[in-house]
């Protein structure tokens, strides 16, 4: 069976939920009345003052929130009835109906993480009898003769009934944070007789059986020399020779037991390749004609399904099959993050891979990056809550250790990613918050694990206050940092440039006569774009200004950098691209009517992502210029973007308190988390198992898709750079290996 | 370096002598080095003991049809593992032999070191294993399940992780 035939998760797990558009249109009447104030040229003006972005429409939003919630309160109702609705309906055979974390709090919760759905359906049962029938009754493994087909059959349902896995108790939790794939679902019923046939082999000696079980053998005898033949690369004398031979010796052959008879008669005739003129032989176990090494290259041509499948060929193939250095391959074939530009754009969280080290065992590293994957499909976040901010907070960004957020309460935070603990308050001293501040907000329950009070005005909130020399005098609206320094840009016009080690500034960027909307920076440059309409472009090792970009006709909201590219989106709808060299503009993306707020490059640089006013996200084919796909869902304005194009996802955080999670091929929503946080999301930021988002209500929030799942933590990024000696030892490991297992099999 | 039409001997293990254009012949590193070492014109037949000339016929075969290939270069380490398991059309059809004759030829591309020839076949070995059953590759390659039930069992357990889902 060829890929083909395996199920593709994607189509088995995704139902699209009708549900949503209903909810959001519901809910979204009274954001959009808000939303559709701020119309293109609008959205410029309504950036208040300061330089927030239509921070003056927050009183009346809050307002707004207030009546939003009672139409939650409905819409709410809505989604019950409709679920209810739904259930009237047939789910699919053979699919997960996936739960949405549209709930509410309190009211769904329960019923949205029941860690696995109870309609399992027919793939849970074992499969009918007749089924059953193994393709080959004949030569037998002596030692599992005597078992009956009656107690195998037992054994079977006995395995695949224990394997249910428990819905309540003390598990759950496990459960949630490990969710296993459901029972394989064979993709067709000769491959359920294969591999049936493999886990029942005694059965009664009655001709009746045996009789139907050859009729059974011949068929899928057949289908499997279709099957072969199909198979690229597959030997097509080997095949015509086996049609001759089946009949005769199928069982002999299948089993390896050579028959005189048939074997003789087979060699007595010549078959004669066009090309070589070569005679035709019996198949033989790769592992015994090829050296390891040639064989162990064979393997790692593999995907990890067809590698683990190789585990239960025999002992021989076992261990070659577990070998670390072969899931090295197959990991990091599938995991890698590829690099496309020079200089590489700062990475956000990790990149999932782990540490290259000797002894790594590359096949738990695939498992939990498995497992991550299926907890970012089944949305299965663990919520973590950070609270110390006083006002909105309008931006974030993260590494494996810290995340680092910015708050239009003047001050900067850094987060500790393990302790969710707040590590650093940096701000001028008129900002530093008072005691009992910010008052405590509701959480997402049942998902949530930490949600640490605020610090402010405590001993200890007080210890972890930093005054720099210099600092914001207003919001700060943005931040990128990396491995030496951090940018932040602010409402007072400047940026300033931070040693990240100290927190202390190192210079200010100074040129805009409006507040800084966004910042990015890669080696060389340092990006910042304004509500001025301007984008200036710095030098980062001096912070000299190199060169002021123009043509904007509104406020440019977001950059983003990608080698020598950049891109911009502004609030008169319009994104640009520029040549960094010379600052020409090569290509604009127009919004359908308009303002854009984000703007996303993909990781080539083939796609420009971008999202505002319109609700949706538009993916834009950089080289064309066109519209390639709208990703729609959001009922409020699309705040902010962001492409992992690794793992496949787009993240946007939206005026309608939602983050959505889609498909970055597809546009497909994969899943959103709705009212996890009081009011807007602001910013929104992902790696391979988190995704990080703050909100107007003066929090930020953590979503870990890897908490509590086994070995996500092997996953962490590597310290050293692995050293040629260190190949040279896990190699030494691997072969070593091999020969003690030979010898018992021998 | 070498005009297009010279041509080099090779003797294979079954003592069969062959004539070979040497641009041909150089896709083997092993023989290129060879022939670089030993230096000017070469008028003596050449042994390759590992391979016999049936072989050696579908490998100079091969390095016909890819004489013209860009040489290979030092792949580094994230590139090669990029490659998928695409085989081009011409490649497909030459590795459709007996499955004695593929592994003789991925084992003679390893010792002449032909690299993108012991690709193809190596790719080829995967397709054959490729998104079948444990069962089904026992059948592809003849080999004998010496798992008890339960060890199979076991393994298939630790391997629920990697089911369709």
């Amino acid at each position: 069976m060829n890929p083909d035939g395996t199920l593709n998760p994607r189509t088995t797990i995704r139902i699209f939920d009708e549900i949503d558009g209903l909810h959001v249109d519901l809910q979204g009447d009274d954001l959009t009345s808000t939303c559709t104030s701020l119309a293109v040229a609008d959205f410029a003006s309504h950036a208040d003052a300061s330089g927030e972005m239509a921070q003056s429409a927050t009183t009346k939003d809050r307002s707004d929130n207030i009546r939003g919630q009672v139409n939650g309160q409905i819409s709410r109702l809505m989604a019950q009835r409709n679920s209810l609705m739904r259930v009237g309906k047939e789910p699919k055979a053979g699919t997960i109906q996936r739960q949405r974390s549209t709930s509410h709090r309190k009211e769904h919760a329960p019923s949205t993480y029941t860690p696995r759905p109870a309609q399992d359906g027919p793939s849970l049962l074992p499969p009918p009898v007749s089924q059953l029938a193994p393709p080959n009754p004949a030569p037998l493994p002596q030692k599992t003769r005597s078992r009956s087909f009656l107690h195998s059959l037992q054994q079977q349902s006995k395995r695949y009934m224990g394997r249910r896995p428990a819905v309540s108790g003390p598990s759950g939790v496990t459960t949630y944070n490990n969710p296993t794939p459901r029972l394989p679902i064979p993709p067709s019923t000769s491959n359920l007789v294969y591999s049936t046939a493999s886990n029942t082999p005694s059965y009664g000696r009655g001709d009746a059986a045996r009789a139907a079980a050859a009729l059974a053998r011949q068929e899928k005898e057949k289908e499997f020399q279709k099957q072969t033949s199909l198979a690229a690369g597959d030997n097509k004398l080997w095949s015509l020779k086996r049609t001759t031979t089946v009949k005769s010796d199928s069982m002999s052959k299948h089993y390896g037991i050579p028959s005189d008879s048939a074997t003789s008669l087979l060699d007595d005739v010549p078959m004669i390749d066009e090309g070589a003129g070569l005679l035709c032989t019996k198949p033989k176990d790769p592992t015994t004609v090829l050296p390891t090494e040639l064989f162990a290259t064979v393997l790692a041509q593999l995907d990890y399904q067809s590698l683990t499948k190789c585990e239960s060929v025999s002992k021989t193939w076992r261990v070659m099959a577990t070998s670390h250095h072969i899931w090295r391959e197959v990991f990091l074939k599938r995991y890698q993050p590829k690099i496309h530009v020079t200089p590489t754009p700062v990475i956000m969280g990790g990149n999932g891979i782990g540490e290259i080290v000797p002894g790594q065992d590359w096949k738990r590293l695939y498992r939990a990056r498995k497992t991550i994957e299926l907890r970012w499909l089944l949305g299965r976040p663990t919520a973590i809550y950070f609270n110390g901010h006083t006002d909105s907070v309008y931006c974030c960004q993260f590494d494996e250790d810290k995340i680092i957020t910015g708050s239009r309460d003047r001050t900067i935070r850094v987060w500790d990613m393990n302790t969710y603990e707040c590590m650093k308050v940096i701000g001028g001293p008129a900002s530093r918050p008072v005691i009992n501040t910010p008052p405590s907000l509701p959480v997402q329950p049942s998902v949530t694990q930490f949600n640490n009070p605020s610090l402010n005005g405590t001993p200890k909130g007080d210890s972890i206050y930093h005054i720099p020399k210099d600092y914001h005098s207003a919001s700060i609206l943005c931040l990128q940092f990396d491995d030496e320094i951090m940018v932040t840009g602010s409402s007072d016009t400047t940026c300033i440039v931070w040693d990240i080690q100290t927190f202390e500034p190192m210079f200010r960027l100074a040129q805009h006569n409006a507040g800084v909307l966004d910042v990015c920076f890669d080696k060389e440059y340092i990006i910042s774009c304004s509500k001025d309409t301007h984008i200036c472009v710095w030098e980062r090792k001096t912070g000299n200004l190199l060169r002021v970009l123009t043509g904007h006709r509104g406020p440019v909201n977001a950059v983003q950098l990608r080698g020598k590219l950049l891109v911009s989106a502004s609030g008169d709808g319009v994104a640009k691209l520029w040549n960094l060299e010379d600052g020409k503009c090569l290509k604009e993306f127009t919004s359908k009517t308009r303002g854009l707020a984000a703007v996303e490059f993909s990781d080539d640089a083939k796609y420009v992502l971008a999202g505002g006013n319109d609700q949706v996200v538009y993916k834009f084919n950089t080289e064309t210029g066109e519209i390639e796909k709208e990703f729609k869902g959001h009922s409020g304005l699309v705040r902010s973007l962001f492409v992992d194009v690794s793992n496949n996802r787009v993240i946007s955080g939206s005026y309608d308190q939602s983050i959505r999670v889609s498909d970055y091929t597809t546009g497909e929503d994969i899943n959103h988390y709705l009212n996890w946080t009081t009011s807007w999301i602001l910013s929104a930021k992902s790696d391979y198992r988190r995704l990080v988002a703050t909100s107007q209500d003066g929090r930020a929030l953590l979503l870990d898709f890897g908490y509590g799942t086994d070995d996500a933590e092997l996953l962490r990024g590597h310290k050293r750079r692995k050293l040629a000696s260190d190949y040279l030892a896990e190699e030494k490991e691997f072969f070593s290996r091999l020969v003690r297992c030979d010898s018992p099999t021998a | 370096m070498a005009t297009d039409t010279q041509t080099i001997r090779l003797t294979t293990s079954d003592n069969v002598e062959m004539t070979v254009e040497r641009a041909v012949a150089e896709r083997s590193i092993l023989i290129k080095n060879l022939l670089e070492d030993l230096g000017g014109e070469q008028t003596e037949s050449i042994p390759v003991p590992n391979v016999a000339e049936p072989v050696m016929k579908k490998v100079i075969e091969w390095c016909e049809h890819h004489k013209k290939d860009p040489p290979t270069t030092q792949d580094d380490d994230s590139d090669s593992r990029k490659k998928s398991t695409d085989i081009d059309e011409w490649d497909q059809k030459f590795m459709q032999v007996d499955q004695e004759m593929l592994f003789e030829i991925i084992l003679a591309a390893n010792y002449l070191d032909i690299k993108a020839l012991l690709d193809v076949g190596c790719k080829t070995v995967a397709n054959m294993i490729k998104g079948k059953s444990p069962d089904e590759i026992r059948k592809t390659f003849n080999i004998q399940n010496d798992f008890t039930p339960e060890e199979e069992d076991q393994i298939r357990r630790e391997n629920e992780w990697a089911e369709d889902r």
